[in-house]
């Protein structure tokens, strides 16, 4: 969301942002469907560790959807393993610290606006060899940095933040067949 | 130009060594509000 607010705020207009998870879930062809229905140039994955194969998996299956899209890895996992995670043949980009600028640069120099070895924060392949530059400083807080995207909607079910409503309700009484004011004396 | 970003869904959270016991995330995450 806040990446997505930054690109915004640099004129990128059409953002969608897939959360798979959602509760339910989503299933590998739920979020096929929807990369050959949108069509995107570039594919943002956040990567936990606990997520890193699945993303692997998922971003090979885009690849294969969508050939032109470029996939960008970013993340905590990617803090420590950014060279690992640019080495994979789906991964065209692997950023690594805060993303907002390096996202953009990357654009730009995917673009030829700008060269790819002077991007701070990102991993890449280049020539069959892998490419780590420098980390990003950290911005200071005077940099500007627009509000995150929310999305419009939500995603159905309860909020996974959200406590069980039984905790809190008072006139839920666990054991009992009704709420205690609709008992009979 | 289009961006799409993507949270891919968890399979499982955790194991337990010693176990056949695969924790589901839905396990961990609560379903419904009743």
């Amino acid at each position: 969301m806040s990446l997505s607010a930054f690109l915004k705020s640099k004129g990128y207009a059409d953002i969608r942002l897939l959360n798979g998870q959602t509760p339910r879930g989503m299933t590998d062809e739920e979020i096929l469907g929807a990369v050959r229905e949108f069509q995107p140039d570039l594919v943002g994955f956040t990567v936990h560790s606990i997520l890193y194969y699945n993303a692997c998996r998922l971003a090979g299956r885009i690849k294969e959807e969508a050939p032109s899209a470029k996939v960008v890895f970013g993340g905590p996992h990617l803090t420590e393993f950014a060279i690992e995670a640019a080495s994979q043949p789906a991964v065209d980009f692997a950023v690594f610290g805060e993303g907002e600028y390096t996202l953009h640069e990357v654009d730009r120099g995917d673009g030829g606006q700008a060269r790819l070895e002077d991007v701070a924060g990102l991993a890449f392949k280049k020539n069959g060899e892998i490419i780590k530059n420098p980390a990003r400083t950290f911005p200071s807080l005077s940099t500007p940095c627009p509000c995150p995207t929310i999305p419009l909607r939500l995603p159905p079910g309860p909020h996974p933040l959200r406590r069980r409503r039984a905790h809190r309700d008072h006139d839920h009484q666990p054991g009992l067949p009704l709420p205690l004011h609709l008992l009979p004396a | 130009m289009k961006v799409l970003f993507i949270n891919p869904p968890i399979e499982y959270a955790f194991s337990l060594r010693g176990t056949n016991r695969v924790w589901l995330q839905h396990d961990l995450a609560p379903r419904s509000e009743s």
